[in-house]
């Protein structure tokens, strides 16, 4: 087969008898901002029973606490400045923990804005003209697990992993039942297969947590009435 | 032959565009919630002395057992378990400002008028209600489903046992984003072949309970919304399921006083023109007060399935 030439240069330009013209256009040229509908900036929230599998690792399923006024508690100044204190006391309360935007350092921040109320995480890519949005899950779940490494957040405790193993069998399980019939779940089959070897891996590297001590009955003092 | 009369020719006669007698709106879920018995309103702050409404949380009714005691003593007190949760009220608002020339060309099929505006208004407080309710119920601590993976039969089912095993009342009331109704749907259409029943919406039911109402599946209300939230850095939606006492929410009617230029629409929405006249504008400007907070933690559960 014969070889793709490559691309030759243009032809050189004739000399010019008069300047050259440019046509000017009035029409309103396309954005270049993606078609995304409004969201608001938001802080990440990790909660200690929440925990997902993504690209393979087990990683928070983290909350977000969005700042926008009336939801949650969350209040506005006039100049646009968010009131978060009450909103994060009653999270708080519920277990949860706020992650800093900037927790990889001065300066950084872990969202950014796409466009004028268009809020998204520094893992999502949009494009101009779509609202197509792309995800870099391996990145976020890097990230994630730097935050474990980092000590920002502790890593989950057995128990939140045994429960997560066992409603992930439970979908394997009931999914595998139906691709007899339907052999198109095979992929959603083998995704949550995935899943339950990254949670199995998981629980191999730590082994069994520490329950919380507590002190022994002597059964003897509640049987002495007879 | 040469003297035809060809459109092209008829600059003077013809414009370049005739607006057609009909409309097209610009896509946009204009689904209503509410009217579901799950979704708990806390009432207007309309003369409540603050924007902050506190809902009490309160142990009796049954909370907690009686303890066995021996005859002959004295029973111990009993801590009354109570709780909390505030909504605050905040100002939500939108403003057209249309120039004279705009609005004396409208033409019949009307969109720069007061008419089209004014409903416009009342739709968009409604929608804004739907995306706080939204962007609540997507963080619940209990969770189903998997990054990545289409939601399934087995996902609904897990979110209910949840719902159950937490003691939450019925009716549930589930919001789910199009594209997660649709992977239900294709799931209950491939693998249950029809054996647990589908309750359509009907006309009544969706006069009620608002457009966004798709029917009932397994005794659960399902409501569908585009403002359901992505999770996991766009990776997936959260949708979610809950009883009453999950989610509440709060507005304020606005007092009306007296101005001639201004009007309350469905009770809640302040509607007001605002005439600039030396720059021949005039602003149609909408205000509502609303607000949205979870409630109680367990009475929710978010449904976590691919994007």
């Amino acid at each position: 087969m014969a070889k793709l030439k490559a691309p030759a240069e243009a032809p050189p330009t004739p000399a010019a008898a008069s300047n050259g013209y440019l046509p000017q256009f009035g029409e309103k040229e396309r954005s270049n901002l993606p078609r995304l509908t409004p969201r608001p900036p938001y802080l990440l929230m990790y909660h200690p029973e929440r925990w997902t599998v993504i690209a393979n690792q087990v990683v928070p399923l983290f909350g977000n606490l969005k700042l926008q006024a009336g939801i949650n508690r969350i209040k506005v100044t006039r100049d646009g400045k968010f009131q978060k204190l009450e909103a994060q006391a009653a999270m708080e309360e519920q277990g949860w923990q706020i992650i800093p935007p900037d927790v990889d350092g001065p300066g950084t921040s872990y969202l950014r804005q796409a466009a004028p109320g268009v809020f998204v995480s520094r893992w999502e890519t949009t494009y101009p003209g779509s609202a197509h949005i792309e995800t870099d899950s391996e990145g976020f779940a890097a990230w994630c697990r730097s935050l474990l490494d980092r000590g920002v957040i502790p890593r989950a405790q057995t128990y939140v992993l045994e429960l997560l193993k066992a409603k992930r069998q439970r979908e394997h399980d009931d999914l595998a039942d139906k691709v007899a019939t339907t052999p198109s779940l095979r992929a959603n089959v083998s995704r949550v297969a995935e899943d339950l070897k990254a949670i199995e891996a998981e629980l191999a590297r730590y082994g069994r947590g520490e329950a919380v001590a507590s002190k022994a009955v002597d059964v003897a003092d509640l049987l002495g009435g007879e | 032959m040469a003297g035809e009369i060809l459109y092209s020719g008829l600059g003077d006669l013809r414009t370049a565009e005739a607006l057609s007698a009909e409309l097209l709106l610009l896509l946009q879920d204009r689904n209503a919630l509410p009217n579901h018995p799950a979704l708990l309103y806390a009432g207007s702050a309309e003369g409540r002395g603050s924007a902050v409404l506190k809902i009490p949380e309160v142990g009796l009714m049954g909370y907690d057992l009686l303890s066995q005691t021996a005859d002959g003593n004295p029973v111990a007190n009993t801590a009354l378990s109570d709780g909390s949760v505030t909504i605050t009220v905040a100002r939500y608002s939108k403003s057209y400002e249309a120039s004279d020339l705009a609005r004396l060309t409208d033409p019949a099929n009307g969109m720069i008028n007061v008419s089209a505006f004014a409903a416009d208004a009342v739709q968009s407080a409604a929608n804004t209600l739907v995306s706080l309710v939204c962007n609540v119920t997507d963080d619940f601590t209990s969770t189903v489903g998997s990054s990545g993976v289409d939601l399934s039969i087995a996902n609904f089912l897990a979110a209910i046992q949840t719902l159950e095993v937490a003691k939450v009342t019925a009716p549930y009331m589930a919001i789910l984003h199009p594209q997660q109704m649709g992977d239900l749907r294709a799931a209950i259409a491939a693998t249950s072949g029809g054996a647990i029943q589908w309750l359509p919406a009907s006309q009544e039911q969706i006069q009620l309970l608002g457009n966004g109402y798709r029917g009932q599946w397994l005794g659960v209300d399902i409501f569908t919304s585009a403002f359901v939230p992505t999770k996991n850095m766009g990776a997936d939606y959260g949708g979610a399921m809950f009883g009453r006492g999950a989610v509440a929410w709060a507005d304020s009617s606005i007092p009306d006083d007296g101005d001639p230029m201004q009007t309350i629409l469905a009770g809640k929405v302040l509607f007001e023109r605002d005439r600039t006249a030396k720059n021949g504008l005039t602003a149609y400007v909408s205000h509502a007060y609303l607000g949205c907070s979870k409630a109680i933690d367990a009475a929710g559960v978010t449904i976590i399935s691919d994007f």
